[in-house]
């Protein structure tokens, strides 16, 4: 009731007629045309290859559907979702980070499609089930996976090459990446051993690995203010102040880029970016992130299909059936292969192409070591953009790494306790 | 021109044509209401409410909204940068479009490509224009800086200092909206009778002492339009910063409109109350700023008589 | 003595005005050449001004990925249509405001000040769920209507209007014209320079706009061509190349058009010299 107060209350000020819980899509049996929307944040290279894949459905498919992508940023997404759902205006299905499903299902924006499996008559053991599991609240299956990922080491082979290290050793430990960074950064070149950008936290990994972390699992927790955390801290503040390892004032998108030029020896990023730098022909590898005094963690991620609330029968069996195509051999090996992107179905696992894939056998061997990154937790985009980016900007920028804990945890504590 | 508008005034004053005058601001006046005020009163309702942008358990908070705000440090450090920002672009873009009228008051062929060129950033959408400077700027990779290191200059690394990002912001913005405001003033200084100059030249005026005492006092009232609306506008300031900076390093081109988008649409819990709220004060400064600064400072405003 | 000054002051002014042409120009010239950019190209280190070989894939990447054309359509539909009807609807209430007096002017003027003072980022949810409501969500109506009235362009009108000498409309009104036709007949045609000045201003506003038609369509049928941009820019990552080609492809319409106007834009202005 209370979500049409808005509404109402603009209503009866215009005069302008009761609130109407109409949907868009009104289809009434399969046979006949039935056009789906999605929206997805797809802005990068790999949303080339969805559009392809989305394409290639609406053009095999012989149950009359057709999929229109509406590729958007992810802000603007955000922003538009609660109240197009809210109004019966938004589209039949999202594609969006798992991190969003928590609270998309708390607050009434998607449908609870636990049948899919019975359904489809897809065998749901054929995933991996930490990947599906991610999609689930519960036993309420609330989406269906579209890919997984984690952060991977990137490294330039070239690049190493000219320093005189190993192309085929990329360092496993963060001890060698220090050392390989050092040997590689040639500032007079504008060539840089490390990208560390200041406005993501590309750094929880490093945090991990050093027996560090940041919230407890539940969300409840403060756990930022350690000493480990305070030596990996500072490691990084010496690598990129001192040591001048890495460029200053970077951004993620710079990161990107410059590696991308071949300016930059290694850094992690997820593996959106396989499709870009293949094109690019960029000598290239890909390795696990390494690991430090507690071991190796990478902070996982992925993306799933979830169907609008207030769908009705026909769009909800139609989106199935464009769900079922997506988990169907052939497109998540195109999507794997194409993208980099692990793989995580068993049958396509044995696929031979996929055997033959040089990179996506190194991804797939370095995904073995993924963490939850609060993504079940509502206030995740507060703790990144409230205190992780703010610490790491100022850590970076050479400022004091016990102030800029403290500081971080104060807020962390706030944002627990809920202000 | 001022002395004789008066007298004319005082003639036309017998005109009482009200009805008909209310016919002719009635269109505008409907499609305002509607579209402009219907939704700042729903942005109004809004901030009084503990409401999160999926609309779900929505209860009344009276001024809670209001109240966080003052206790909210962002809050404070983005009104500073928005004022930073507005005082320094605002007089830049006028004086500068100023600057330019002054050598560009004939209408030849020469002046008629300056002007076209001068427009050619207006053209452009403010997101394109923020991404190409982004790519120019950046010490690493951009054009600019390289050029000026084999020049022997070492750039910092502009959008991502704190000391600089934000007076880089506002060159961007001045590039990019200057010609615009020389269009309107040229306009304006091209309306000028030449009459004046002609009676100026005979006094034994130069260039300069015409353009302060003959072109700046006749196109005094599209100056203070200029003032105004481009204040108006800075004091909005989003796009440019949102592609450029998103605010950063360190908040340090933070603005309201940035916070508000960030409150609302970027951050958990996703807090519409608050943002409006935030929004509100926002839109109280710039009312207070706009009618202060017509009042004292441009009393020749349309109907200000 | 009189003389050299005078020179100087037209030295100075060409350096000045040469010195903003370059700066104005060249990164303009840049984006324009490195459309034609490879994309490693574009990110290349050292940077070069020129492609070291011009290419149209960036072109043939934008066209291929965004239906170019039908975005052009709702492009010129919505700010054609906001243009027209908010040149019209503005110039009416800025001719009562500028030319007429009645009761509560100044309040009503105020109030419509007030209007430009608000950023779309705060009323965009609430106009949303309005559009809904009268159901012209997703509409071409709903694009231009809530644009259709502007205060910016009342206010711009109503300074030009003001300057205006009224001795001209007097005597219209001693000839027995009434108020619509002075301000058809009279005050409309002496304002070219002004409204044309203006219908540039909400052609382009409207043209380049990203958020405002972002979020009142629904569907990709109805996006305008900036929001086709959209596409290209994410806020983790964006496609340089064909963003620079994309850029070129929205803004060529709009030069072409301003160009080929300018001519009767500067003619407008050049005629208006007779205002006092």
């Amino acid at each position: 009731m209370k979500k049409t107060a808005m509404s109402l209350l603009l209503a009866a000020s215009l005069a302008a007629g009761a609130f109407a819980g109409t949907t868009v899509f009104a289809e009434e049996s399969s046979s006949e045309p039935i056009t789906l929307s999605v929206w997805a944040p797809f802005t990068g290279s790999d949303g080339d290859v969805l559009r392809e894949l989305v394409n290639n459905y609406n053009e095999t498919n012989e149950d009359n559907i057709t999929v229109e992508l509406d590729i958007m940023d992810n802000d603007t997404l955000q922003a538009r979702l609660p109240s197009a759902v809210s109004t019966g205006t938004g589209p039949s299905f999202v594609l969006v980070g798992i991190e969003f499903l928590q609270q998309y299902a708390e607050n009434g924006l998607i449908e609870d499609i636990s049948d899919f499996w019975e359904t489809t008559g897809i065998d749901e053991s054929n995933f991996y089930e930490n990947v599906l599991e991610k999609s689930y609240i519960g036993d309420t299956l609330y989406g269906v996976p579209m890919q997984y990922n984690l952060q991977y080491l990137y490294y330039n082979k070239d690049i190493f090459e000219a320093a005189g290290l190993d192309p085929e050793a990329p360092p496993t430990t963060l001890d060698e990446m220090e050392e390989y960074a050092l040997a590689c950064t040639d500032a007079s070149k504008n060539q840089y051993g490390l990208a560390f950008p200041m406005d993501s936290v590309w750094f929880i990994q490093y945090l991990w690995a050093n027996g560090g972390d940041v919230i407890s699992e539940d969300g409840t927790e403060n756990l930022i203010n350690s000493q480990e955390n305070i030596d990996t801290l500072t490691w990084i503040q010496n690598l990129a102040v001192n040591e001048g390892a890495t460029p200053q004032g970077l951004t993620a998108v710079d990161a990107d880029t410059m590696f991308q030029a071949g300016q930059i020896a290694m850094y992690t990023s997820g593996p959106w970016n396989i499709n870009g730098l293949n094109q690019l022909g960029i000598n290239y590898g890909i390795t696990a992130i390494p690991a430090g005094s507690d071991g190796a963690y990478s902070p996982e991620g992925g993306c799933s299909y979830m169907l609008t609330a207030g769908a009705d029968d026909a769009t909800r069996e139609a989106v199935y059936k464009f769900m079922a195509y997506w988990l169907s051999d052939a497109t998540l090996k195109e999507w794997s292969n194409r993208n980099g992107f692990p793989v995580w179905s068993y049958s396509v696992l044995e696929d031979e192409e996929i055997q033959a894939n040089d990179i996506l056998l190194d991804v797939s061997e370095a995904s073995e070591i993924g963490r939850d990154w609060h993504l079940n937790l509502s206030i995740g985009s507060q703790i990144d953009n409230d205190v992780m980016v703010p610490m790491i900007e100022k850590i970076l920028s050479g400022s004091d790494v016990t102030e800029c804990l403290q500081e971080a945890s104060d807020t962390l504590d706030g944002i627990i306790a809920g202000k | 021109m001022g002395n004789e508008r008066k007298g004319i005034k005082k003639k036309t004053s017998r005109f009482h044509n009200r009805k008909s005058a209310y016919l002719f601001i009635a269109p505008s006046l409907v499609i305002l209401t509607v579209f402009v005020f219907i939704p700042l009163f729903g942005a109004l309702f809004i901030s009084l409410m503990n409401i999160d942008i999926y609309m779900n358990d929505i209860s009344f908070a009276g001024l809670k909204n209001y109240l966080r705000m003052f206790q909210d440090q962002r809050v404070g450090n983005a009104t500073l940068n928005t004022l930073y920002f507005a005082v320094l672009e605002v007089p830049l873009q006028v004086l500068l479009a100023l600057l330019l009228v002054m050598f560009m008051t004939k209408n030849t062929r020469f002046h008629k490509i300056l002007r076209t060129s001068f427009y050619l950033p207006y053209v452009c959408s403010m997101t394109a224009i923020s991404i190409m400077w982004s790519m120019l700027l950046n010490a690493n990779y951009g054009m600019l800086p390289y050029l000026l290191s084999k020049l022997g200059v070492q750039v910092p690394n502009l959008l991502s200092s704190v000391q600089w990002a934000m007076p880089t912001v506002i060159l961007v913005t001045v590039w990019k909206g200057f010609g615009y405001t020389l269009t309107v003033l040229s306009a304006a200084a091209l309306g000028v009778s030449n009459s004046l100059y002609e009676a100026a030249e005979l006094d034994g005026a130069n260039g300069i002492q015409k353009f302060f005492y003959v072109t700046i006092p006749g196109i005094r009232e599209t100056i203070g339009f200029c003032v105004v609306t481009t204040l108006i506008g800075s004091l909005q300031v989003f796009d440019q910063i949102y592609v450029m900076t998103s605010g950063g390093p360190q908040n340090s081109t933070e603005t309201l409109v940035g916070y508000i988008y960030n409150r609302g649409f970027q951050t958990a819990p996703y807090d519409l109350g608050y943002a409006s709220a935030i929004a509100v004060y926002l839109f109280m400064i710039i009312a207070v700023l706009t009618f202060v600064l017509r009042k004292y400072a441009f009393r020749q405003g349309g109907a200000e008589e | 003595m009189k003389k050299r000054k005078i020179r100087l002051f037209g030295a100075v002014g060409y350096v000045v005005l040469l010195a903003v042409f370059f700066l104005v120009l060249l990164p303009l010239v840049w984006l324009l050449v490195s459309s034609f950019k490879s994309d490693a190209d574009v990110i290349k280190w050292p940077p070069a001004f020129f492609p070291s070989q011009w290419v149209m894939t960036q072109y043939e990447y934008v066209v291929n990925t965004i239906p170019v054309l039908k975005m052009l359509k709702n492009t010129i539909l919505f700010a054609a249509g906001v243009t027209v009807i908010s040149l019209f609807f503005d110039s009416m209430a800025a001719y009562a405001f500028a030319r007429m007096r009645f009761k509560g002017r100044n309040i009503l003027f105020g109030i419509i000040l007030l209007t430009m003072m608000i950023p779309f980022q705060v009323v965009m949810i609430p106009l949303y769920l309005e559009e809904f409501n009268l159901r012209i969500l997703d509409t071409y109506a709903g694009l231009i209507l809530p644009r259709a009235a502007s205060a910016y362009g009342i206010y711009m009108l109503t300074s030009f209007f003001t300057g205006i000498p009224k001795s001209l409309d007097e005597a219209a009104r001693i000839d027995g014209m009434g108020e619509w036709k002075i301000y058809s007949r009279i005050i409309l045609p002496l304002s070219k320079p002004a409204l044309v000045t203006l219908g540039i201003y909400h052609f382009m506003n409207n043209w380049n706009d990203l958020l405002y038609p972002m979020m009142l369509t629904t569907s990709v049928d109805m996006r305008t061509l900036s929001a086709g941009l959209a596409i290209l820019v994410g806020t983790n990552s964006i496609r340089f190349g064909p963003t620079l080609a994309a850029t070129v492809i929205s803004v060529a319409p709009l030069l072409i058009l301003f160009l080929f106007g300018q001519r009767f834009f500067m003619e407008g202005i050049a005629t208006s010299g007779m205002k006092e």
